[in-house]
């Protein structure tokens, strides 16, 4: 995996839909299926890295979870645990697939490697509204943040636990005022619970990556060989250069 | 667990009754994908090809359920949608890894497993038809 290039836009990728989209045709087909053909499927045209941190209990695995359901047991989300979720969005007419790593469960902040940072073209920090000290550890996210995250990479805060208004002990100019002495870090609060607001983030991440994006896209390959950043990847773990302290703390 | 990634047969249609009906001409979904509980998307029309392996996936289902059925741990499965690159998917959620392989899960309410992968074989992810909708 190319450090800080999770971009790609997705091309020559060989699928035979993609091909056949890209030179703006069907693939052929064989009478009864080429009358009942519809548009081919359009494939993804990029797809971006992001990643989900904060302290434990602030609810970010909630966010990336719809319902719970009594017919079936999440036996094997229980059991072994998710690492991670390809989602898809469309914004201004872009078709995008996110790579989403939700760090739940490595909330001692030096046990998330540096290379869940290193890769992510978007960052996700999420606080709980009704909990001082979950708000308190920002600022250690936010170095683990200036250490290994790309220059590049669009923040979000996010306090989350919306639907807990009664046991709000931060408000939400706290969360603005958080977010305004970081450069490009945008600020919302939500509830996983009630999703409410909970789409809005992703999209709301993608819309900043989106535009700053290049017109020339380069090419690079996200490579499928690293599935998983556990364990660490075989790429030297080289911190990126010194940021300049743009941001807070 | 599944044998070493080398044996796969032929792709063939899938048996059963309706069963062609999954599967166009090419070998390609016809239907969309979703997740059985939930109905988010998982994979668009053409987007996987059908292909016969036997694959051990752990049961979904509560342990109520399991107890009446007669797989308490999971099921054999010969059936699936494959796909060479996990960008392919719309919606899909990967398991932390279980020895060399991962499962997948839907990606909204995570039931699962829907799908399975070796780790040896980085252009081969499977969802299993049995453990998904078709629309």
């Amino acid at each position: 995996m190319e450090p800080g290039s999770g971009l790609q836009r997705r091309g020559g990728a060989g699928r035979e839909s993609a091909a056949a989209a890209a030179a703006g045709g069907s693939p052929a087909l064989s009478g009864p299926q080429s009358r009942r053909r519809k548009q081919p499927p359009r494939p993804a045209d990029f797809k971006l890295q992001v990643i989900i941190i904060g302290s434990r209990g602030v609810g970010k695995t909630s966010l990336m979870e719809r319902f719970t359901d009594d017919t079936f047991c999440e036996a094997c989300k229980s059991t072994v645990g998710v690492d991670f979720k390809i989602k898809t969005v469309e914004l201004r007419g872009k078709k995008i697939r996110l790579q989403i790593w939700d760090t739940a469960g490595q909330e001692r902040f030096n046990s998330i490697t540096s290379a869940y940072y290193r890769s992510a073209k978007g960052i996700i920090l999420v606080y709980d509204i009704t909990k001082k000290e979950t708000f308190e550890d920002l600022p250690k996210w936010m170095k683990m943040i200036d250490k290994y995250a790309s220059e590049d990479a669009e923040l979000l805060l996010v306090g989350n636990k919306l639907d807990c208004e009664v046991d709000r002990e931060i408000t939400r100019q706290q969360g603005e005022k958080f977010a305004q002495q970081i450069t490009g870090m945008r600020f919302c609060e939500a509830s996983a619970k009630d999703n409410f607001n909970v789409d809005e983030i992703f999209l709301k991440l993608v819309d900043d990556i989106l535009k700053k994006m290049p017109l020339d896209i380069m090419r690079n390959e996200l490579s499928n060989s690293i599935l998983s950043l556990q364990p660490e990847p075989e790429i030297p773990p080289e911190l990126p250069p010194p940021r300049p302290h743009v941001r807070c703390c | 667990m599944a044998a070493p990634c080398a044996e796969m047969e032929p792709a063939a249609a899938p048996r059963g009754p309706g069963a062609g009906e999954l599967v166009c001409a090419r070998g390609r979904n016809r239907k969309a994908v979703l997740c059985q509980r939930c109905g988010s998307r998982v994979l668009l029309p053409g987007a996987a090809t059908f292909a016969r392996r036997e694959l051990f996936l752990p049961s979904m289902k509560k342990k109520t359920a399991l107890l009446a059925s007669n797989s308490p741990d999971g099921d054999v499965l010969q059936d699936h949608w494959l796909v060479d690159d996990m960008f392919s998917f719309e919606n899909i959620g990967f398991t932390k890894d279980v020895g060399n392989v991962k499962f997948l899960i839907c990606a909204d309410c995570e039931i699962g497993p829907i799908g399975w992968h070796c780790l040896d074989d980085k252009k081969s992810f499977y969802v299993a038809l049995d453990r998904v909708s078709h629309e």
